[in-house]
């Protein structure tokens, strides 16, 4: 791949250059001949000399790119003058033409593209962490870029509008992000990207144009079969398409994912509160809920492709709500919970604005959405109002509305990818707290104090981690050491999970972290208990307060701290002191 | 409290007073400086290097690195005044002593990384 786009940068150079240095030699090769040609001045004998190849050429070499250094070696005969001014003209206006061709080739599109391409591929190649293929860099995949490079992983785009790709240059991105201007439904782009590699660890395409997205989830199963595939795509054919390839393969429709976030929010606001929190949302606190209200009328304004999702999901779980849509066909269905025509003050009385205790403007026009939390805000402000925002670029104005809570698809999108990746496992914890919200809700208000009482603040930090080597060293020392009896790191035997989160200056206290998911092969506990005995290759989700995640991480590294922590007694260091333990002990 | 810490504190600390001690006093007068203490400095560092070998920590790989690191300026200073005195014909010049001394000035660097390393990790564990 290299050597054809290396082959074509030259091809290209080659193609340009031609005409000029044929004309640049031919130019030369005249002027040379001439000046050797012509008679110089006579010599102490009266011979008429003539110059050397060599002189002429450097004598022409001075001249061409209008250095002048005079008429060297010897001073010239008329004659030679004569030819002199012909070459003077000549060669200085065959040096502009070359170098006006160079300046002209070095601006064409398409060799920058090429340069580009290339230096792209090579750097990618060049890459020595694991990285993400990122395919579409809209304001989802910005979103998610960040959250990705904040969290320490890294990425590669592919992005078909130059627009976006000048736009990724300007971040501020923690590490390099790699970008290519590029289709990445054409596979060799796929390939540039660097899909093959090893280091190549999932692809996820969040472009808004199905059919690309299509396509490119077919080229990477096919180039890299065992690959981790998160796909964008809101169509339900197309989504069957992609999950009948196989293999490690999500797909995200953000409809129903913005549809089922915002449904969450009104009948079960608790869990949605705490979901808001783990996800580091500005201003999300886990001591009150975003939404106070349960039950209670509401009105839907805009019965689209995602609110007739909400619509659906919400009066499933009883809520009685009432849709404004203007367009005839999107509410056939519905028409005794509906509302024809636009939403204006009219039609939002006509829904019953008056007794509704809350109001969703989520059609996909920001305008619309805008105007009417503004109207309906100086009608009744008690009202709650939730409100959909569609364009990143809009977030001024929608800071600006007294509205309680602004959702947007794009960023909702963003962290259900991003957990997918940084903290596989927390979606096992939301599956329980769903089960406890029905069956035990006490033990959730216990869940969220506990969270509360340890973590609190805001933007907590989420970390999966995996005990082997690299990540918990000194834990899996510590558990290859159970067998021999003569280290003080053996004398407890093994290694609990509270032992790991003990506090590094006093034992009996605990680190501001909670263990929230465990999981051994195929088997996940959520919650687990402190007593549970850990193993080489356990995977454990924490939620840490962010100041003290470096004092977690090292008791999973340092050998002496977690020597500590299980025994109370910090292990000999050297040789000499294990020595002399063994003799005195 | 922990004999392991206290013998470990001790020499380490030992090695940078010594250290110290041999290196006050003006840099090209050997009368101001013992060549006794010098004796004494190397083998307290050596000792404490001794000590350190075996720590398969970061922090223990570094303290170890200072260590060598000053007992090399230390046995470099060493050799040149052995040279300088038993071999050499010019004597104990003022050139020759402020050599040694500058030799032992890098190991005294060396040792307050050392000891600086320990008083911050015995620090950061807070207990």
């Amino acid at each position: 791949m290299s050597d054809s786009s290396l082959g074509r940068v030259s091809f290209i150079v080659l193609r340009h250059m031609r005409m000029p240095i044929v004309v640049f030699v031919c130019v030369y090769a005249i002027c040379i001949i001439g000046m050797v040609l012509a008679p110089g001045l006579p010599d102490a004998d009266g011979q008429t000399t003539y110059m050397s190849f060599f002189h002429a050429y450097y004598f022409l070499a001075y001249t061409a790119t209008t250095t002048g250094f005079g008429e060297l070696p010897t001073p010239f005969s008329n004659a030679q003058r004569v030819w002199a001014v012909v070459c003077l003209y000549t060669s200085v206006i065959t040096w502009l033409y070359v170098v006006g061709k160079i300046i002209s080739l070095l601006r064409n599109p398409h060799l920058q593209l090429a340069f580009a391409e290339e230096s792209f591929i090579r750097s990618v190649a060049r890459k020595t962490n694991d990285y993400y293929l990122v395919c579409g860099f809209g304001d989802t995949g910005s979103l998610l870029l960040r959250g990705l490079t904040d969290a320490g992983l890294s990425a590669v785009v592919i992005e078909l509008d130059d627009e976006r790709m000048k736009a990724l240059d300007l971040r501020d991105y923690p590490t390099r992000v790699l970008g290519l201007c590029a289709d990445a439904s054409e596979p060799r782009y796929l390939i540039a990207a660097g899909i093959e590699s090893d280091k190549c660890i999932g692809v996820l395409i969040l472009s808004n144009n199905e059919e690309a997205n299509l396509k490119v989830a077919v080229s990477a199963r096919i180039l890299r079969p065992d690959l981790k595939v998160i796909c964008r795509s809101t169509s339900v054919e197309n989504e069957s398409e992609i999950l009948g390839l196989g293999g490690d393969i999500h797909v995200v429709d953000p409809f129903r994912v913005f549809a089922s976030y915002m449904a969450m929010l009104i009948y079960n606001p608790t869990i949605q509160t705490l979901n808001e929190w783990l996800s580091g949302a500005p201003g999300a606190r886990l001591d009150r809920n975003i939404c106070p209200l349960k039950g209670g009328k509401w009105i839907l304004c805009g019965h689209g492709r995602m609110g007739s999702v909400v619509y659906q999901k919400l009066s499933k779980k009883g809520i009685d709500i009432t849709a404004v849509d203007p367009l005839v066909e999107t509410i056939e269905g519905i028409s005794e919970h509906a509302v024809l025509g636009r939403a204006n003050m009219a039609n939002l009385k006509k829904a019953g604005l008056e007794e509704c205790v809350g109001l969703i403007a989520g059609t996909d026009n920001d305008t619309f959405n805008l105007s009417m939390i503004q109207q309906v805000g100086r009608f009744s402000p008690s009202l709650f109002t939730i409100v959909r925002q569609n364009k990143h670029s809009n977030e001024v104005l929608f800071k600006r509305t007294t509205v309680d809570f602004i959702l947007q698809p794009s960023l909702v999108i963003a962290r259900m990818v991003l957990f997918m990746l940084t903290a596989p496992l927390l979606r096992q914890f939301f599956k329980h707290l769903l089960g406890l919200y029905e069956n035990s809700p006490t033990e959730l208000a216990d869940l969220t104090n506990r969270l509360a009482l340890n973590i609190g603040g805001d933007a907590p930090v989420l970390k999966t981690y995996t005990l082997n080597p690299q990540q918990a060293p000194a834990v899996c020392l510590a558990l290859a050491q159970q067998g021999s009896v003569s280290l003080a790191l053996a004398q407890q035997g093994s290694v609990s999970l509270a032992d790991i989160y003990r506090a590094p200056h006093a034992r009996d206290q605990f680190l501001n972290v909670v263990p929230m998911v465990h999981r051994r092969g195929e088997e996940v506990t959520v919650l687990p208990p402190n007593e549970l005995l850990l193993e080489v290759g356990d995977e454990v989700l924490f939620c840490i307060k962010p100041a003290v995640k470096i004092l977690l991480e090292a008791n999973l590294a340092n050998e002496h701290t977690l020597g500590y922590l299980l025994t109370g007694v910090e292990p000999a260091r050297s040789h000499f002191f294990r020595w002399w333990q063994t003799r005195s002990g | 409290m922990n004999s392991e810490k206290i013998v470990f504190s001790f020499f380490i600390v030992l090695a940078l007073t010594l250290n110290f001690g041999f290196f006050m006093g003006d840099i090209d007068d050997f009368t101001h400086h013992n060549i006794y203490e010098l004796f004494v400095a190397i083998v307290v560092n050596l000792i404490a290097m001794g000590l350190k070998l075996g720590d398969r920590t970061q922090v223990g790989a570094v303290l170890l690195s200072t260590s060598l690191v000053a007992n090399l300026q230390l046995l470099a200073a060493a050799m040149i005044w052995a040279y300088v005195t038993q071999i050499s014909a010019s004597g104990l010049s003022a050139d020759n002593a402020s050599v040694i001394i500058s030799l032992s000035g890098g190991a005294l660097i060396a040792n307050v990384i050392s000891v600086v390393m320990l008083v911050s990790e015995t620090l950061m564990s807070r207990r």
